[in-house]
Protein backbone atom coordinates (compact mmCIF):
# COMPACT_ATOMS: atom_id res chain seq x y z
CA UNK A 1 0.00 0.00 0.00
CA UNK A 2 3.04 2.28 -0.36
CA UNK A 3 1.44 3.81 -3.45
CA UNK A 4 -1.05 5.61 -1.20
CA UNK A 5 1.75 8.11 -0.41
CA UNK A 6 1.35 9.34 -4.01
CA UNK A 7 -2.02 10.75 -3.02
CA UNK A 8 -0.49 12.87 -0.22
CA UNK A 9 -0.14 16.01 -2.42
CA UNK A 10 -3.78 15.64 -3.51
CA UNK A 11 -4.92 15.39 0.12
CA UNK A 12 -2.68 18.37 0.94
CA UNK A 13 -4.33 20.35 -1.89
CA UNK A 14 -7.78 19.65 -0.44
CA UNK A 15 -6.66 20.42 3.12
CA UNK A 16 -4.85 23.59 1.97
CA UNK A 17 -8.11 24.96 0.67
CA UNK A 18 -9.91 24.10 3.92
CA UNK A 19 -7.18 25.33 6.28
CA UNK A 20 -6.18 28.43 4.30
CA UNK A 21 -7.97 30.90 6.63
CA UNK A 22 -5.96 29.48 9.56
CA UNK A 23 -2.61 29.20 7.75
CA UNK A 24 -2.44 32.65 6.11
CA UNK A 25 -4.09 35.92 6.96
CA UNK A 26 -4.18 37.32 3.41
CA UNK A 27 -7.43 37.12 1.43
CA UNK A 28 -6.82 35.31 -1.91
CA UNK A 29 -9.35 37.57 -3.66
CA UNK A 30 -8.16 40.91 -2.26
CA UNK A 31 -5.20 43.02 -3.35
CA UNK A 32 -2.21 42.75 -0.99
CA UNK A 33 0.13 45.17 -2.76
CA UNK A 34 1.47 46.15 -6.17
CA UNK A 35 1.12 43.72 -9.11
CA UNK A 36 4.01 41.22 -9.20
CA UNK A 37 5.33 42.76 -5.96
CA UNK A 38 7.38 41.21 -3.16
CA UNK A 39 4.78 41.34 -0.37
CA UNK A 40 4.31 37.99 1.38
CA UNK A 41 6.34 34.79 1.15
CA UNK A 42 5.81 34.22 -2.60
CA UNK A 43 5.02 37.80 -3.60
CA UNK A 44 1.90 38.99 -5.39
CA UNK A 45 0.26 38.16 -8.73
CA UNK A 46 -0.84 40.30 -11.70
CA UNK A 47 -3.64 41.92 -9.65
CA UNK A 48 -1.51 42.30 -6.54
CA UNK A 49 -3.12 39.32 -4.75
CA UNK A 50 -1.10 37.18 -2.34
CA UNK A 51 0.38 34.23 -4.28
CA UNK A 52 0.62 31.93 -1.23
CA UNK A 53 -3.03 32.46 -0.28
CA UNK A 54 -4.09 31.75 -3.85
CA UNK A 55 -1.81 28.71 -3.96
CA UNK A 56 -3.48 27.25 -0.85
CA UNK A 57 -6.91 28.06 -2.25
CA UNK A 58 -6.52 26.86 -5.84
CA UNK A 59 -5.74 23.13 -5.54
CA UNK A 60 -9.07 21.75 -4.37
CA UNK A 61 -10.88 22.36 -7.68
CA UNK A 62 -8.19 20.39 -9.55
CA UNK A 63 -8.54 17.42 -7.18
CA UNK A 64 -12.20 17.17 -6.20
CA UNK A 65 -13.86 16.86 -9.65
CA UNK A 66 -11.23 14.41 -11.04
CA UNK A 67 -11.53 12.13 -7.97
CA UNK A 68 -15.33 11.97 -8.39
CA UNK A 69 -14.96 11.43 -12.15
CA UNK A 70 -12.47 8.59 -11.65
CA UNK A 71 -14.79 6.75 -9.24
CA UNK A 72 -17.70 7.07 -11.69
CA UNK A 73 -15.75 6.14 -14.84
CA UNK A 74 -14.09 3.12 -13.19
CA UNK A 75 -17.52 1.84 -12.10
CA UNK A 76 -19.04 2.42 -15.55
CA UNK A 77 -15.96 0.97 -17.27
CA UNK A 78 -16.16 -2.15 -15.11
CA UNK A 79 -19.87 -2.56 -15.98
CA UNK A 80 -19.05 -2.32 -19.71
CA UNK A 81 -16.09 -4.72 -19.30
CA UNK A 82 -18.34 -7.31 -17.61
CA UNK A 83 -21.07 -6.81 -20.26
CA UNK A 84 -18.54 -7.29 -23.08
CA UNK A 85 -17.41 -10.63 -21.61
CA UNK A 86 -20.69 -12.09 -20.31
CA UNK A 87 -23.09 -10.70 -22.91
CA UNK A 88 -20.95 -10.30 -26.06
CA UNK A 89 -23.78 -9.00 -28.31
CA UNK A 90 -24.81 -6.21 -25.93
CA UNK A 91 -21.15 -5.54 -25.18
CA UNK A 92 -20.31 -5.22 -28.87
CA UNK A 93 -23.04 -2.60 -29.40
CA UNK A 94 -21.89 -0.72 -26.29
CA UNK A 95 -18.29 -0.80 -27.44
CA UNK A 96 -19.12 0.42 -30.95
CA UNK A 97 -20.94 3.37 -29.39
CA UNK A 98 -18.07 4.16 -27.07
CA UNK A 99 -15.51 3.87 -29.91
CA UNK A 100 -16.93 7.09 -31.34
CA UNK A 101 -15.58 8.93 -28.30
CA UNK A 102 -12.09 7.53 -28.98
CA UNK A 103 -11.74 9.55 -32.19
CA UNK A 104 -12.73 12.90 -30.66
CA UNK A 105 -10.08 14.59 -28.49
CA UNK A 106 -11.50 14.67 -24.90
CA UNK A 107 -10.28 18.25 -24.44
CA UNK A 108 -12.49 19.44 -27.32
CA UNK A 109 -15.60 17.75 -25.88
CA UNK A 110 -14.81 19.33 -22.52
CA UNK A 111 -14.31 22.78 -24.09
CA UNK A 112 -17.61 22.52 -26.02
CA UNK A 113 -19.55 21.74 -22.83
CA UNK A 114 -17.72 24.14 -20.50
CA UNK A 115 -18.19 27.05 -22.94
CA UNK A 116 -21.94 26.66 -22.65
CA UNK A 117 -22.39 25.51 -19.06
CA UNK A 118 -19.44 27.06 -17.22
CA UNK A 119 -16.81 25.20 -15.20
CA UNK A 120 -19.15 23.78 -12.55
CA UNK A 121 -18.38 20.55 -10.70
CA UNK A 122 -21.33 18.67 -12.23
CA UNK A 123 -20.56 19.28 -15.95
CA UNK A 124 -16.85 18.67 -15.38
CA UNK A 125 -17.44 15.37 -13.56
CA UNK A 126 -19.99 14.29 -16.18
CA UNK A 127 -17.77 15.06 -19.19
CA UNK A 128 -14.57 13.64 -17.65
CA UNK A 129 -16.42 10.43 -16.70
CA UNK A 130 -18.02 10.00 -20.12
CA UNK A 131 -14.87 10.66 -22.17
CA UNK A 132 -12.87 8.29 -19.92
CA UNK A 133 -15.24 5.29 -20.11
CA UNK A 134 -14.03 4.02 -23.55
CA UNK A 135 -10.40 3.89 -22.34
CA UNK A 136 -11.29 2.36 -18.95
CA UNK A 137 -13.65 -0.24 -20.40
CA UNK A 138 -11.08 -1.40 -22.98
CA UNK A 139 -8.38 -1.84 -20.36
CA UNK A 140 -10.65 -3.49 -17.79
CA UNK A 141 -12.26 -5.78 -20.42
CA UNK A 142 -8.79 -7.14 -21.21
CA UNK A 143 -8.07 -7.60 -17.49
CA UNK A 144 -11.50 -9.01 -16.60
CA UNK A 145 -12.00 -11.48 -19.49
CA UNK A 146 -9.60 -14.19 -18.18
CA UNK A 147 -11.09 -13.89 -14.68
CA UNK A 148 -14.73 -13.93 -15.80
CA UNK A 149 -14.07 -16.97 -18.02
CA UNK A 150 -12.01 -18.84 -15.40
CA UNK A 151 -13.08 -22.20 -14.01
CA UNK A 152 -13.92 -21.07 -10.49
CA UNK A 153 -16.23 -18.30 -11.73
CA UNK A 154 -18.02 -20.66 -14.13
CA UNK A 155 -18.28 -23.23 -11.34
CA UNK A 156 -19.88 -20.66 -9.00
CA UNK A 157 -22.38 -19.68 -11.73
CA UNK A 158 -23.23 -23.30 -12.52
CA UNK A 159 -23.79 -23.93 -8.78
CA UNK A 160 -26.53 -21.29 -8.94
CA UNK A 161 -24.79 -18.29 -7.32
CA UNK A 162 -26.15 -14.94 -8.49
CA UNK A 163 -23.96 -13.01 -10.91
CA UNK A 164 -23.70 -9.98 -8.62
CA UNK A 165 -22.54 -12.21 -5.74
CA UNK A 166 -19.94 -13.87 -7.97
CA UNK A 167 -18.76 -10.45 -9.14
CA UNK A 168 -18.37 -9.08 -5.63
CA UNK A 169 -17.02 -12.22 -3.97
CA UNK A 170 -14.87 -13.91 -6.65
CA UNK A 171 -14.06 -11.33 -9.33
CA UNK A 172 -13.68 -7.97 -7.56
CA UNK A 173 -10.71 -8.98 -5.33
CA UNK A 174 -8.74 -10.23 -8.38
CA UNK A 175 -9.49 -7.07 -10.39
CA UNK A 176 -8.62 -4.68 -7.56
CA UNK A 177 -5.03 -4.13 -8.74
CA UNK A 178 -5.80 -3.46 -12.42
CA UNK A 179 -8.61 -1.12 -11.34
CA UNK A 180 -6.28 0.78 -8.98
CA UNK A 181 -3.54 0.98 -11.65
CA UNK A 182 -6.01 2.29 -14.20
CA UNK A 183 -7.60 4.65 -11.68
CA UNK A 184 -4.17 6.22 -11.14
CA UNK A 185 -3.73 6.87 -14.85
CA UNK A 186 -7.32 8.11 -15.19
CA UNK A 187 -6.83 10.46 -12.25
CA UNK A 188 -3.75 11.82 -13.96
CA UNK A 189 -5.61 12.27 -17.27
CA UNK A 190 -8.55 13.89 -15.47
CA UNK A 191 -6.34 16.38 -13.63
CA UNK A 192 -4.65 17.20 -16.98
CA UNK A 193 -8.03 17.71 -18.61
CA UNK A 194 -9.48 19.96 -15.90
CA UNK A 195 -6.20 21.89 -15.59
CA UNK A 196 -5.95 22.28 -19.39
CA UNK A 197 -9.46 23.73 -19.65
CA UNK A 198 -8.67 26.15 -16.82
CA UNK A 199 -5.35 27.00 -18.49
CA UNK A 200 -7.21 27.87 -21.70
CA UNK A 201 -9.09 30.52 -19.75
CA UNK A 202 -12.40 28.69 -19.42
CA UNK A 203 -12.07 27.91 -15.71
CA UNK A 204 -13.47 29.79 -12.75
CA UNK A 205 -10.27 31.82 -12.42
CA UNK A 206 -9.22 30.37 -9.06
CA UNK A 207 -7.30 27.18 -9.86
CA UNK A 208 -3.55 26.67 -10.09
CA UNK A 209 -3.85 26.29 -13.87
CA UNK A 210 -5.53 29.71 -14.13
CA UNK A 211 -2.70 31.20 -12.05
CA UNK A 212 -0.06 29.74 -14.41
CA UNK A 213 -1.64 31.26 -17.50
CA UNK A 214 -2.71 34.57 -15.92
CA UNK A 215 0.73 35.34 -14.50
CA UNK A 216 2.84 34.29 -17.49
CA UNK A 217 3.31 37.92 -18.65
CA UNK A 218 4.89 38.76 -15.28
CA UNK A 219 7.31 35.84 -15.27
CA UNK A 220 10.30 38.18 -15.31
CA UNK A 221 8.96 40.30 -12.40
CA UNK A 222 7.70 37.65 -9.98
CA UNK A 223 8.34 34.15 -11.36
CA UNK A 224 6.68 32.51 -8.31
CA UNK A 225 3.27 33.83 -9.32
CA UNK A 226 3.35 31.44 -12.29
CA UNK A 227 5.97 28.86 -11.29
CA UNK A 228 4.64 28.05 -7.79
CA UNK A 229 1.23 26.86 -9.10
CA UNK A 230 2.99 25.11 -12.02
CA UNK A 231 5.21 23.20 -9.58
CA UNK A 232 2.19 22.47 -7.37
CA UNK A 233 0.43 20.85 -10.35
CA UNK A 234 3.59 18.84 -11.04
CA UNK A 235 3.64 17.74 -7.37
CA UNK A 236 0.07 16.58 -7.81
CA UNK A 237 0.60 14.57 -11.00
CA UNK A 238 4.16 13.19 -10.97
CA UNK A 239 3.85 11.01 -7.79
CA UNK A 240 0.57 9.57 -9.15
CA UNK A 241 2.32 8.71 -12.44
CA UNK A 242 5.03 6.83 -10.53
CA UNK A 243 2.50 5.05 -8.29
CA UNK A 244 0.30 4.06 -11.25
CA UNK A 245 3.36 2.65 -13.01
CA UNK A 246 4.30 0.59 -9.93
CA UNK A 247 0.78 -0.74 -9.33
CA UNK A 248 0.49 -1.50 -13.07
CA UNK A 249 3.69 -3.57 -12.92
CA UNK A 250 2.38 -5.44 -9.87
CA UNK A 251 -0.96 -6.06 -11.64
CA UNK A 252 0.88 -7.40 -14.69
CA UNK A 253 3.07 -9.64 -12.51
CA UNK A 254 -0.04 -10.89 -10.68
CA UNK A 255 -1.81 -11.79 -13.94
CA UNK A 256 1.12 -13.93 -15.16
CA UNK B 1 -7.19 -26.03 -58.04
CA UNK B 2 -7.60 -26.40 -54.29
CA UNK B 3 -4.72 -23.98 -53.71
CA UNK B 4 -6.28 -21.48 -56.12
CA UNK B 5 -9.61 -21.75 -54.30
CA UNK B 6 -7.89 -21.21 -50.94
CA UNK B 7 -6.08 -18.11 -52.26
CA UNK B 8 -9.37 -16.80 -53.69
CA UNK B 9 -11.19 -17.37 -50.39
CA UNK B 10 -8.41 -15.58 -48.50
CA UNK B 11 -8.46 -12.62 -50.92
CA UNK B 12 -12.26 -12.36 -50.59
CA UNK B 13 -12.06 -12.50 -46.79
CA UNK B 14 -9.33 -9.84 -46.87
CA UNK B 15 -11.41 -7.62 -49.13
CA UNK B 16 -14.49 -8.05 -46.92
CA UNK B 17 -12.45 -7.15 -43.82
CA UNK B 18 -11.12 -3.99 -45.56
CA UNK B 19 -14.62 -2.95 -46.70
CA UNK B 20 -16.00 -3.60 -43.19
CA UNK B 21 -13.15 -1.62 -41.64
CA UNK B 22 -13.73 1.34 -44.01
CA UNK B 23 -17.48 1.29 -43.38
CA UNK B 24 -17.04 1.13 -39.59
CA UNK B 25 -14.57 4.02 -39.82
CA UNK B 26 -16.97 6.10 -41.93
CA UNK B 27 -19.83 5.48 -39.50
CA UNK B 28 -17.58 6.41 -36.54
CA UNK B 29 -16.50 9.69 -38.18
CA UNK B 30 -20.10 10.48 -39.21
CA UNK B 31 -21.43 9.90 -35.69
CA UNK B 32 -18.55 11.87 -34.13
CA UNK B 33 -19.11 14.87 -36.44
CA UNK B 34 -22.90 14.82 -35.95
CA UNK B 35 -22.46 14.36 -32.17
CA UNK B 36 -20.22 17.42 -31.84
CA UNK B 37 -22.53 19.47 -34.11
CA UNK B 38 -25.59 18.60 -32.03
CA UNK B 39 -23.73 19.03 -28.73
CA UNK B 40 -22.71 22.60 -29.63
CA UNK B 41 -26.10 23.47 -31.09
CA UNK B 42 -28.20 22.01 -28.27
CA UNK B 43 -26.27 23.47 -25.31
CA UNK B 44 -27.47 26.85 -23.95
CA UNK B 45 -26.44 29.98 -25.93
CA UNK B 46 -25.52 30.31 -29.62
CA UNK B 47 -23.21 32.08 -32.07
CA UNK B 48 -25.64 34.99 -32.56
CA UNK B 49 -25.74 35.72 -28.81
CA UNK B 50 -21.92 35.62 -28.63
CA UNK B 51 -21.44 37.92 -31.63
CA UNK B 52 -24.24 40.41 -31.03
CA UNK B 53 -25.12 39.91 -27.35
CA UNK B 54 -24.11 43.47 -26.42
CA UNK B 55 -25.95 45.04 -29.40
CA UNK B 56 -29.40 44.11 -28.15
CA UNK B 57 -32.07 41.53 -28.86
CA UNK B 58 -32.90 42.88 -32.34
CA UNK B 59 -29.35 42.39 -33.57
CA UNK B 60 -29.25 38.89 -32.06
CA UNK B 61 -32.56 37.96 -33.75
CA UNK B 62 -31.33 39.33 -37.09
CA UNK B 63 -28.15 37.23 -36.87
CA UNK B 64 -30.17 34.16 -35.84
CA UNK B 65 -32.34 34.50 -38.94
CA UNK B 66 -29.33 35.21 -41.16
CA UNK B 67 -27.44 32.13 -39.93
CA UNK B 68 -30.52 29.89 -39.80
CA UNK B 69 -30.31 29.47 -36.03
CA UNK B 70 -34.08 29.90 -35.65
CA UNK B 71 -34.57 26.43 -37.16
CA UNK B 72 -34.59 23.35 -34.85
CA UNK B 73 -31.13 21.76 -34.22
CA UNK B 74 -31.95 18.62 -36.23
CA UNK B 75 -32.96 20.71 -39.26
CA UNK B 76 -29.70 22.67 -39.01
CA UNK B 77 -27.76 19.37 -38.80
CA UNK B 78 -29.66 18.04 -41.84
CA UNK B 79 -28.80 21.19 -43.85
CA UNK B 80 -25.14 20.91 -42.83
CA UNK B 81 -25.04 17.24 -43.84
CA UNK B 82 -26.70 18.16 -47.16
CA UNK B 83 -23.87 20.63 -47.80
CA UNK B 84 -21.27 18.03 -46.79
CA UNK B 85 -22.72 15.58 -49.33
CA UNK B 86 -21.85 18.18 -51.99
CA UNK B 87 -18.37 18.79 -50.59
CA UNK B 88 -19.36 22.03 -48.87
CA UNK B 89 -18.23 22.36 -45.25
CA UNK B 90 -20.57 25.33 -44.75
CA UNK B 91 -20.04 28.92 -43.71
CA UNK B 92 -18.46 30.05 -40.47
CA UNK B 93 -20.82 31.68 -37.95
CA UNK B 94 -18.46 34.59 -37.33
CA UNK B 95 -18.39 38.12 -38.80
CA UNK B 96 -17.58 37.84 -42.50
CA UNK B 97 -19.14 34.38 -42.83
CA UNK B 98 -16.05 32.95 -44.47
CA UNK B 99 -16.29 29.43 -45.92
CA UNK B 100 -15.10 26.90 -43.32
CA UNK B 101 -12.71 25.25 -45.78
CA UNK B 102 -10.98 28.60 -46.42
CA UNK B 103 -10.78 29.22 -42.66
CA UNK B 104 -9.18 25.83 -41.93
CA UNK B 105 -6.68 25.65 -44.77
CA UNK B 106 -3.77 27.76 -43.47
CA UNK B 107 -3.99 26.83 -39.74
CA UNK B 108 -4.23 23.15 -40.68
CA UNK B 109 -1.06 23.40 -42.78
CA UNK B 110 0.79 25.06 -39.89
CA UNK B 111 -0.40 22.50 -37.36
CA UNK B 112 0.43 19.55 -39.60
CA UNK B 113 3.94 20.98 -40.05
CA UNK B 114 4.29 21.41 -36.27
CA UNK B 115 3.04 17.85 -35.63
CA UNK B 116 5.48 16.41 -38.20
CA UNK B 117 8.31 18.33 -36.54
CA UNK B 118 7.22 17.03 -33.12
CA UNK B 119 7.06 13.45 -34.43
CA UNK B 120 10.54 13.71 -35.98
CA UNK B 121 12.07 15.10 -32.75
CA UNK B 122 10.18 12.53 -30.64
CA UNK B 123 11.43 9.68 -32.88
CA UNK B 124 15.02 10.96 -32.81
CA UNK B 125 14.99 11.02 -28.99
CA UNK B 126 12.42 8.40 -27.99
CA UNK B 127 13.35 5.45 -30.22
CA UNK B 128 17.14 5.35 -29.52
CA UNK B 129 16.51 6.00 -25.80
CA UNK B 130 13.87 3.23 -25.70
CA UNK B 131 16.17 0.75 -27.46
CA UNK B 132 19.07 1.66 -25.15
CA UNK B 133 16.89 1.28 -22.04
CA UNK B 134 15.32 -1.98 -23.27
CA UNK B 135 18.72 -3.55 -24.00
CA UNK B 136 19.95 -2.60 -20.51
CA UNK B 137 16.72 -3.46 -18.67
CA UNK B 138 17.14 -3.36 -14.89
CA UNK B 139 20.56 -1.67 -15.03
CA UNK B 140 21.18 1.81 -13.54
CA UNK B 141 21.16 3.51 -16.96
CA UNK B 142 17.74 1.96 -17.73
CA UNK B 143 16.40 3.04 -14.35
CA UNK B 144 17.68 6.60 -14.85
CA UNK B 145 16.09 6.82 -18.33
CA UNK B 146 12.81 5.27 -17.14
CA UNK B 147 12.50 7.59 -14.13
CA UNK B 148 13.25 10.66 -16.30
CA UNK B 149 10.67 9.52 -18.86
CA UNK B 150 8.01 8.94 -16.19
CA UNK B 151 8.76 12.35 -14.66
CA UNK B 152 8.24 14.01 -18.05
CA UNK B 153 5.08 12.01 -18.79
CA UNK B 154 3.69 13.09 -15.41
CA UNK B 155 4.12 16.80 -16.15
CA UNK B 156 1.17 18.54 -17.81
CA UNK B 157 2.08 20.13 -21.15
CA UNK B 158 1.48 23.71 -20.04
CA UNK B 159 3.60 23.25 -16.91
CA UNK B 160 6.52 22.05 -19.03
CA UNK B 161 5.86 24.87 -21.51
CA UNK B 162 5.86 27.47 -18.71
CA UNK B 163 9.15 26.07 -17.36
CA UNK B 164 10.72 26.12 -20.85
CA UNK B 165 9.59 29.73 -21.38
CA UNK B 166 10.95 30.73 -17.96
CA UNK B 167 14.35 29.17 -18.62
CA UNK B 168 14.96 29.31 -22.41
CA UNK B 169 13.05 32.48 -23.32
CA UNK B 170 13.16 34.73 -20.27
CA UNK B 171 16.30 33.69 -18.38
CA UNK B 172 18.62 32.70 -21.27
CA UNK B 173 16.84 34.71 -24.03
CA UNK B 174 17.58 32.01 -26.62
CA UNK B 175 14.07 31.93 -28.10
CA UNK B 176 10.93 34.04 -28.29
CA UNK B 177 8.30 33.45 -25.58
CA UNK B 178 5.56 33.69 -28.23
CA UNK B 179 5.41 32.10 -31.69
CA UNK B 180 3.35 34.65 -33.59
CA UNK B 181 4.02 33.57 -37.17
CA UNK B 182 3.19 36.51 -39.48
CA UNK B 183 -0.02 35.81 -41.39
CA UNK B 184 0.51 34.95 -45.02
CA UNK B 185 4.05 33.70 -44.46
CA UNK B 186 4.91 29.98 -44.36
CA UNK B 187 5.63 28.66 -40.90
CA UNK B 188 8.90 27.02 -42.00
CA UNK B 189 10.28 30.48 -42.84
CA UNK B 190 10.53 31.14 -39.08
CA UNK B 191 12.23 28.04 -37.63
CA UNK B 192 13.24 29.82 -34.40
CA UNK B 193 9.58 30.43 -33.54
CA UNK B 194 8.87 26.72 -33.79
CA UNK B 195 11.50 25.51 -31.31
CA UNK B 196 9.66 26.09 -28.02
CA UNK B 197 6.19 24.85 -29.15
CA UNK B 198 7.79 21.79 -30.76
CA UNK B 199 9.93 21.04 -27.69
CA UNK B 200 6.98 21.44 -25.29
CA UNK B 201 5.12 18.61 -27.01
CA UNK B 202 8.10 16.62 -28.31
CA UNK B 203 9.68 16.13 -24.84
CA UNK B 204 6.70 14.31 -23.21
CA UNK B 205 5.94 12.54 -26.51
CA UNK B 206 9.48 11.21 -26.76
CA UNK B 207 9.27 10.11 -23.10
CA UNK B 208 6.05 8.23 -23.86
CA UNK B 209 7.57 6.74 -27.01
CA UNK B 210 10.70 5.76 -25.08
CA UNK B 211 8.65 3.83 -22.51
CA UNK B 212 6.71 1.99 -25.22
CA UNK B 213 9.80 1.18 -27.31
CA UNK B 214 11.55 -0.06 -24.15
CA UNK B 215 8.66 -2.46 -23.43
CA UNK B 216 8.69 -3.74 -27.04
CA UNK B 217 12.48 -4.23 -27.03
CA UNK B 218 12.36 -6.13 -23.70
CA UNK B 219 9.59 -8.33 -25.10
CA UNK B 220 11.56 -9.02 -28.29
CA UNK B 221 14.82 -9.62 -26.39
CA UNK B 222 13.09 -12.40 -24.42
CA UNK B 223 11.74 -14.10 -27.56
CA UNK B 224 13.06 -17.52 -28.60
CA UNK B 225 14.60 -16.46 -31.94
CA UNK B 226 16.64 -13.65 -30.35
CA UNK B 227 17.86 -15.97 -27.58
CA UNK B 228 18.78 -18.56 -30.23
CA UNK B 229 20.77 -15.92 -32.16
CA UNK B 230 22.59 -14.91 -28.97
CA UNK B 231 23.35 -18.55 -28.12
CA UNK B 232 24.68 -19.06 -31.67
CA UNK B 233 27.36 -16.52 -30.75
CA UNK B 234 26.36 -13.79 -33.17
CA UNK B 235 27.78 -10.34 -32.34
CA UNK B 236 25.45 -8.11 -30.30
CA UNK B 237 25.15 -5.60 -33.15
CA UNK B 238 24.07 -8.30 -35.62
CA UNK B 239 21.51 -9.74 -33.15
CA UNK B 240 20.09 -6.26 -32.70
CA UNK B 241 19.94 -5.35 -36.40
CA UNK B 242 18.89 -8.68 -37.92
CA UNK B 243 16.85 -10.40 -35.22
CA UNK B 244 15.61 -7.99 -32.57
CA UNK B 245 14.71 -4.76 -34.37
CA UNK B 246 12.81 -6.30 -37.34
CA UNK B 247 10.33 -7.75 -34.83
CA UNK B 248 10.15 -4.50 -32.87
CA UNK B 249 9.36 -2.12 -35.78
CA UNK B 250 5.67 -3.14 -36.34
CA UNK B 251 4.58 -2.35 -32.73
CA UNK B 252 6.68 0.86 -32.82
CA UNK B 253 4.98 1.85 -36.10
CA UNK B 254 1.62 1.17 -34.45
CA UNK B 255 2.53 3.44 -31.54
CA UNK B 256 3.58 6.21 -33.97
CA UNK B 257 0.39 5.80 -36.01
CA UNK B 258 -1.65 6.21 -32.83
CA UNK B 259 0.39 9.19 -31.64
CA UNK B 260 0.04 11.28 -34.82
CA UNK B 261 -3.72 12.06 -34.64
CA UNK B 262 -3.56 12.44 -30.85
CA UNK B 263 -0.89 15.09 -31.37
CA UNK B 264 -2.96 17.01 -33.92
CA UNK B 265 -5.84 17.21 -31.46
CA UNK B 266 -3.50 17.72 -28.53
CA UNK B 267 -1.53 20.74 -29.74
CA UNK B 268 -4.36 22.99 -28.51
CA UNK B 269 -2.56 23.78 -25.25
CA UNK B 270 0.83 24.45 -26.84
CA UNK B 271 -0.64 26.58 -29.62
CA UNK B 272 -2.50 28.72 -27.07
CA UNK B 273 0.52 28.93 -24.77
CA UNK B 274 2.78 30.26 -27.53
CA UNK B 275 0.13 32.06 -29.60
CA UNK B 276 0.87 29.73 -32.53
CA UNK B 277 -1.79 30.28 -35.24
CA UNK B 278 -2.63 26.62 -35.84
CA UNK B 279 -5.74 24.46 -35.79
CA UNK B 280 -5.73 24.27 -31.97
CA UNK B 281 -5.87 28.05 -31.52
CA UNK B 282 -8.56 28.25 -34.19
CA UNK B 283 -10.63 25.56 -32.47
CA UNK B 284 -10.49 27.22 -29.04
CA UNK B 285 -11.48 30.59 -30.55
CA UNK B 286 -14.36 29.11 -32.57
CA UNK B 287 -15.64 26.94 -29.69
CA UNK B 288 -15.80 30.18 -27.68
CA UNK B 289 -17.75 31.79 -30.55
CA UNK B 290 -20.12 28.76 -30.72
CA UNK B 291 -19.24 28.45 -34.41
CA UNK B 292 -20.68 24.96 -34.86
CA UNK B 293 -19.90 24.37 -38.59
CA UNK B 294 -16.19 25.19 -38.13
CA UNK B 295 -15.82 23.14 -34.92
CA UNK B 296 -17.74 20.12 -36.27
CA UNK B 297 -15.75 20.17 -39.54
CA UNK B 298 -12.44 20.34 -37.64
CA UNK B 299 -13.43 17.56 -35.24
CA UNK B 300 -14.58 15.49 -38.23
CA UNK B 301 -11.21 16.07 -39.89
CA UNK B 302 -9.34 15.00 -36.74
CA UNK B 303 -11.65 11.97 -36.48
CA UNK B 304 -10.89 10.98 -40.11
CA UNK B 305 -7.14 11.21 -39.44
CA UNK B 306 -7.52 9.21 -36.21
CA UNK B 307 -9.54 6.46 -37.88
CA UNK B 308 -7.14 6.23 -40.85
CA UNK B 309 -4.09 6.10 -38.58
CA UNK B 310 -5.65 3.51 -36.24
CA UNK B 311 -6.68 1.30 -39.17
CA UNK B 312 -3.19 1.61 -40.69
CA UNK B 313 -1.69 0.68 -37.33
CA UNK B 314 -3.98 -2.36 -37.07
CA UNK B 315 -3.07 -3.49 -40.60
CA UNK B 316 0.63 -3.11 -39.87
CA UNK B 317 0.32 -5.30 -36.78
CA UNK B 318 -1.88 -7.86 -38.55
CA UNK B 319 0.87 -8.36 -41.11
Amino acid sequence: MKWLYALAPSVAALLGSLLRPILVSADPAASAGMPYGTNGLLGTDRLGRDVLARLLDGGAALVFAPVLAVIICEFLGLCVAVAVTWWPRTGKVLRRGLDVLLVVPPLLVMLCVVTATGMGTFPVVLVVSVVSVPFVSRYLAAAAAPVLRSGYVENALVCGDRRIVVLLRDVAPVLARPVVADAGLRYLASVYLVASVAFLGMGNGNTWADAVTDNMPGLALNPWASLAPALAIAMLTVPVAFAAQRVGELALAGSR
Amino acid sequence: MTELATVGRRATAHLISIVRSVLTGLVTVFVAGCGVYLLLDVLPGDAAAVQAGSSGQVAVSRLRTEWGLDAPPLTRLWRWLGGLAHGDLGLSRTPGNRPVFELLEAPLQRSVFLVLLILIVACLIGIPAGIAAGLRAGKPSDKALSITALLLVGLPEFVLGALLVAVLAIRLRWFEAVSLVPLGEPVWAHPKLLVLPALTVAIPTSAMLMRMVRAVVIDQANSAHVEAAQLAGLPRRVVLRRHLLPGAWPPIAQVLAMLAPALLGGTVITERLFGFPGIGSLLVAHIGNRDTPTVAATVGLIAVLTVVCLRLADRKVCR
